[in-house]
């Protein structure tokens, strides 16, 4: 029919005295309408009842908060719909000394009822209708969708192989029940992951350079106990909502906090002492405070002869470790060597433990030794060669390279010098600098050199992680009751292993890496790879760094060189390789059009390689906006989950179903259990029956749906009972059962998860005291996992000797996108988790203004003729996008700032806040073929730079069309 | 008789703006629930779906509403649980312009099956009037202030329930004169 006047009333007339109430349950037909009608004579009549609520949940927001994640909320439920939130604040106090973590909980959460329920939500599948961006869709069923993606799978698995179809993992999965169906999907179909922490610029590579790992962190209470705390390399008073109380509390127990940061942020008006540095300087700062430290005499040398690889020997001629290979017929090649002076001799450096016994380790050595076979070279130990390169770091000099006086410096070095209990906050901004890994390793030595770490109170701040470790248990074996078996395999290359002398450590970090290598006779696994790589050469992002030869990297050859060199060796892992293109993907939890810097690359390059691009979601990002598919997800209120923490706050926190799926969402669980059965019932109607992964392993496609949910059983609508069955299998929690957990909401960690996300802590976890990471290593001297088993100054590989980084060095900062004056530093908004509020309209009444903008310091503003509110054009030599200018007098002048996750649609005009940052590869980060340096699960593998963007920006006339 | 007279004659009786009101519930519907809906899928949903369409306007309330979202669904469910209706299972959220058409329906429904009872039509009246003005007036005044779409029939449902909704006002308004039992909605 029409929708005219005439017609509309014929239909009306058709439906007198009819009753439809489709959304609606009325009160019983049979009575009496007179009854049915109450009293009513004002609107207030309806708001005399007292209100009340059908239930009340506990539940969370599984999204990545990461440093802040999780925190455990009252969910108010009425007629299956959530109305409103509210902080459980019910954590128990540790002890009576430490402040508690009552209440957790941010405005993000706070107002997620209301986002859940924004009009924008995606409740049914959608098909892109005309070009892929054309921006129309149309709703389809869930089997139209499913048997269409099926056919595209068996298509592309078939005629061009299992690695061919991509899950673009992004930073909000959940190592629990979503993880569970991909991790089996991915294991059964040997399909391809990309692990993204180095793509989101998480990847602490000088941490993982120094310690051999990047995981360990304390729990946000041991602040308590510090009386210095330095803010380098985070803003926490702005990013860590629930966690910012115990920073400033500390100083209850006398604290002082030093904020070294280019800008006066929130966090540095908090601080007791502000240094404010150049973007990009502080690894020149900290070696300053070193070379006071070391030349001082402060040094805390038994925990550096224990603990450190500083009394180690280097060859001068090879400019690699001594090993007692080298020096005795029969010697281990693995052993380091050290100089005893309590025996004078040359002595292989302890193996099994890091005690020393009666050994006195020598730190500063320069001698001629003689070979095994009998050539004599001059050997220095790490801290010998140190102490040369800290001198040419005064105050004066590093003053000069990073803005701050040499009185200030040297203030800094007194104060960390004069602290029994340093602690800092480095969170994931570093690492995002090109040479970010050389003030991460500087920072280290700060820490090392004084012997504050892992001590209570006392750590070098890692990347935070606590996994509940069932998940591989669930996800690798064909079924839980051969889960045994499966593992069972493992246990004699286990057991030659620790007869040898390896770590429980070092053996559970080598099992992540076999993720990496696909095709693994011993034990099928899911198959994962380097999520920059992968965006890298087969999204095209390499292309953007065309120039940097121009840039200042410090590379000695074209970067491509080390690439493709990297690739043949097989140092760093890209599945499928390069000449395979992908075809399929599928975004979990992702939104690499928004997040990827550069990623205008990714649709002029990747887009077009992709035969069918499926995105799970409940919101049309930006990434949803150029799929074929967006399949709608449930979200966290509408689910059961757990998810990993951080040690800062060690509570397992789970997501709780409150309601049912609005409109036909569905969980991840589900989804992937779905598309499993498509796959399976076409492959059959097609004849279609296994095919072999490029390794040579069988991947059967007639039976994926049987061999993903264990025949039958755990199938779709089993998110709960699988969450039951991952906390179960897992030794993380045994005081709580499942039911229990679901009730309260969160429960603390009461062992360390033996898993290679989180093994790294190595630490117990008490229940009634704040976690001391690094004490299995600092209080029991078990042996680091690094090629030298210590903390690890002195890296001797090829890549590092090229580029004079076998020790820590100031780099200054490359001119990434060209040479122009201004720095386009960022960090986390405060308004959003990444982009999941990005454009909430509530969140965005919050900001200055709804849409993206700029901080530019006030000089640069004034020098350019902008004023605050103006439109600015924002170019370099790869790309220019407009956004807002807010004039700040918080910012150092050449410093500008553009907090992050806008998404691509709410920029105006060409162009987003990633056209401008091609951050290209940094080589040491290609490395590989090396103990410590190999790519393992969110570590190891390369990362993306766009602290170091050159900018300039122009006033415009107004907003670009 | 004119289209604008037979709209007039269909609402001068509760059984025919209880019809009325059915039949623009349904229209606000997806057209994917909805047999022999006067619109095509893909016209409706680059009309009224935000998530499909940028530039849809939203048939939430929620999508124009200043203030907390729990105050707007607090105050709609409890004029729905007022008048004895729970929220089916699977029913869209309780501020979507075809939900308040429906209750506007039942209320209809109501007032005619109470054709004899004074008192309920009184205070099925109140009730419509004070409804239209708090909520649903402002709701169908917003999405045709949103409204992009240049499809004619979407542009002509709205125009409809605009014309619906203003001469119901009125005539609720006009009883509210007649009658000064019924309080003011302020």
């Amino acid at each position: 029919m029409n929708v005219d006047r005439r017609e509309f009333l014929r239909r009306a007339a058709a439906l007198v005295g009819s009753l439809a109430l489709p959304d609606f349950v009325p009160p019983p037909a049979a009575a009496a309408s007179r009854a049915r009608v109450p009293a009513y004579a004002s609107w207030a009549d309806v708001y005399r009842k007292q209100w009340s609520w059908d239930r009340v949940v506990r539940s969370t927001h599984h999204l990545n908060c990461w440093f802040q994640a999780h925190c455990a909320w009252d969910v108010y439920v009425k007629d299956g719909l959530v109305f409103r939130e509210e902080q459980a604040g019910e954590y128990e106090p540790v002890n009576a000394h430490l402040p508690d973590y009552n209440p957790r909980g941010c405005q993000k959460g706070g107002c997620f009822s209301t986002r859940m329920y924004e009009p924008t939500r995606v409740t049914h599948p959608l098909k892109r209708v005309g070009p892929r961006g054309g921006g129309r869709w149309e709703r389809v069923s869930w089997e139209a969708a499913l048997d269409d993606i099926a056919d595209a799978y068996l298509d592309v698995t078939v005629e061009e192989g299992t690695d061919r179809t991509i899950w673009d993992l992004g930073p909000g999965i959940d190592l629990g029940v979503s993880m569970a169906a991909q991790g089996r999907f991915s294991m059964l179909t040997q399909s391809v992951g990309l692990d993204m922490d180095g793509e989101i610029g998480d990847s602490r590579r000088g941490t993982l350079e120094t310690f051999g790992k990047i995981v360990f962190e304390r729990s946000a209470d041991d602040y308590f106990y510090s009386d210095l705390i330095l803010f380098w390399g985070g803003n926490p008073l702005y990013t860590q909502i629930p966690q910012a109380h115990f920073y400033t509390e500390a100083r209850y127990g006398g604290a002082r906090i030093i904020s070294i940061t280019p800008d006066y942020n929130p966090s540095a008006m908090k601080a007791d002492l502000w240094i404010p540095i150049k973007p990009g300087t502080d690894a020149a700062l900290a070696l300053a405070v070193c070379r006071e430290i070391v030349f001082g005499g402060h040094v805390d040398e038994a925990f550096v002869r224990e603990q450190t690889d500083l009394p180690l020997l280097v060859r001068g001629d090879t400019k690699r470790y001594l090993r007692e290979a080298d020096i005795a017929a029969g010697g281990q090649a693995a052993y380091h060597v050290l100089w005893d002076a309590q025996s004078g001799a040359l002595r292989a450096a302890p193996y099994r433990s890091l005690a020393l016994e009666a050994l006195v380790p020598e730190l500063d050595v320069k001698r001629t030794v003689r070979l095994a076979d009998g050539t004599d070279v001059e050997v220095r130990s790490v801290y010998s060669l140190l102490k040369d390169r800290l001198a040419e770091y005064t105050p004066e000099a590093a003053g000069a390279e990073c803005g701050a006086s040499p009185a200030l410096v040297r203030r800094l070095a007194g104060e960390i010098i004069a602290a029994k209990r340093l602690a800092n906050i480095s969170q994931t901004s570093l690492c995002k600098y090109f040479h970010g890994n050389l003030a991460e390793r500087s920072i280290a030595l700060v820490f090392a050199l004084t012997g504050n770490i892992g001590r209570r109170g006392a750590n070098f701040s890692g990347f935070p992680l606590l996994t509940p470790d069932g998940g591989d248990k669930f996800t690798i074996p064909p079924s839980l009751s051969e889960a045994a078996a499966t593992f069972g395999k493992l246990e004699p290359l286990i057991k030659q292993r620790m007869a040898a002398g390896d770590t429980h450590e070092m053996i559970v970090t080598d099992l992540g890496r076999l993720l990496f290598v696909p095709g693994n006779p011993l034990l099928r696994l899911p198959v994962w790879t380097s999520g920059t790589l992968f965006w890298h050469v087969h999204g095209g992002i390499g292309e953007l760094a065309e120039k940097s030869e121009s840039w200042g990297l410090g590379n000695k050859r074209p970067l491509n060189e080390y690439v493709e060199e990297s690739i043949a060796k097989h140092w760093q892992p890209l599945n499928p390789p390069p000449d395979r293109p992908p075809r399929i993907m599928i975004s979990l939890c992702s939104n690499p059009l928004r997040r990827a810097r550069g990623a205008d690359k990714l649709l002029e390059v990747l887009w077009p390689k992709l035969k069918k691009i499926v995105v799970l979601d409940w919101r049309v990002s930006s990434t949803g906006r150029q799929a074929d598919y967006i399949l709608p997800v449930a979200p966290w209120y509408e689910r059961t989950s757990l998810k990993w923490v951080t040690p800062l706050s060690p509570y397992l926190t789970i997501t709780n179903a409150a309601t049912p799926p609005r409109g036909e969402s569905k969980c991840d669980w589900d989804i992937i259990v779905m598309l499993a059965r498509h796959i399976q019932a076409r492959a059959k109607a097609r004849g279609i029956g296994s095919v072999k992964s490029p390794q040579g392993l069988e991947v059967r496609l007639d039976t994926l749906y049987d061999d993903l949910t264990m025949q039958g059983a755990f199938k779709e609508g089993d998110d709960d009972k699988v969450a039951r069955t991952l906390y179960e299998l897992g030794n993380t929690h045994k005081k709580l059962t499942w039911d229990e957990l679901k009730e309260k909401g969160f429960a603390r960690f009461e062992n360390l998860p033996d898993e290679p996300s989180s093994i790294g802590n190595m630490c117990e976890i008490p229940p009634d005291d704040s976690i001391v990471p690094l004490t299995f290593h600092v209080r029991d001297k078990v042996p680091y996992p690094t090629a030298s088993r210590r903390i690890q100054f002195y890296v001797d590989h090829p890549y590092y000797e090229e580029l004079d980084e076998l020790l820590p060095r100031y780099k200054a900062p490359p001119k990434i996108g060209g040479d122009y004056p201004l720095v386009m530093t960022g960090g986390k908004t405060r308004w959003s988790i990444h982009s999941t509020w990005r454009d909430s309209p509530l969140m965005l009444k919050l900001e200055r203004s709804p849409e993206p903008y700029m901080l530019v310091a006030s000089p640069d503003a004034a020098k350019r003729g902008i004023a605050d509110g103006d439109w600015i054009r924002v170019r370099n030599d790869v790309g220019s996008f407009a956004t807002i200018a807010r004039v700040s007098p918080n910012l150092r002048p050449g410093q500008t700032l553009m907090y992050h996750a806008w998404e691509q649609f709410q920029f105006s005009g060409a162009g987003d806040m990633n056209s401008v940052s091609p951050t290209p590869l940094n080589p040491v980060e290609l490395a590989g073929g090396h103990p410590h340096l190999t790519a393992g699960v969110l570590q190891g593998q390369n990362s993306v730079f766009d602290r170091d963007t050159r900018i300039d920006i122009e006033r415009l006339r107004g907003r670009p069309s | 008789m004119t289209p604008g007279g037979e709209l007039k004659a269909l609402l001068g009786s509760a059984a025919g703006r209880s019809a009325v009101y059915a039949l623009l519930a349904r229209c606000f519907r997806h057209p994917a629930q909805v047999e022999q809906h006067p619109l095509p899928a893909p016209a409706f949903e680059a009309a009224f779906e935000p998530a499909i369409s940028e530039h849809a306007c939203s048939l939430r309330a929620g999508a124009y509403w200043a203030h907390e979202q729990s105050t707007l669904f607090e105050e709609l469910v409890r004029f729905y649980e007022h008048f004895g209706l729970a929220r089916a299972e699977h029913a869209e959220l309780p501020d979507h312009l075809s939900v308040q058409f429906q209750f506007m329906h039942y209320l209809a429904h109501l007032e005619d099956e109470a054709r004899a009872d004074r008192a309920a039509i009184d205070a099925l009246t109140r009730a419509q009037r004070d409804f239209l003005e708090r909520q649903l007036r402002r709701l169908v005044y917003a999405v045709h202030g949103a409204l992009k779409s240049g499809d004619a029939g979407c542009r002509e449902l709205v125009a409809l329930a605009v014309s619906c909704v203003d001469a119901e006002i009125a005539r609720t308004s006009r009883a509210a004169r007649r009658n000064p039992d019924i309080p003011s909605t302020t």
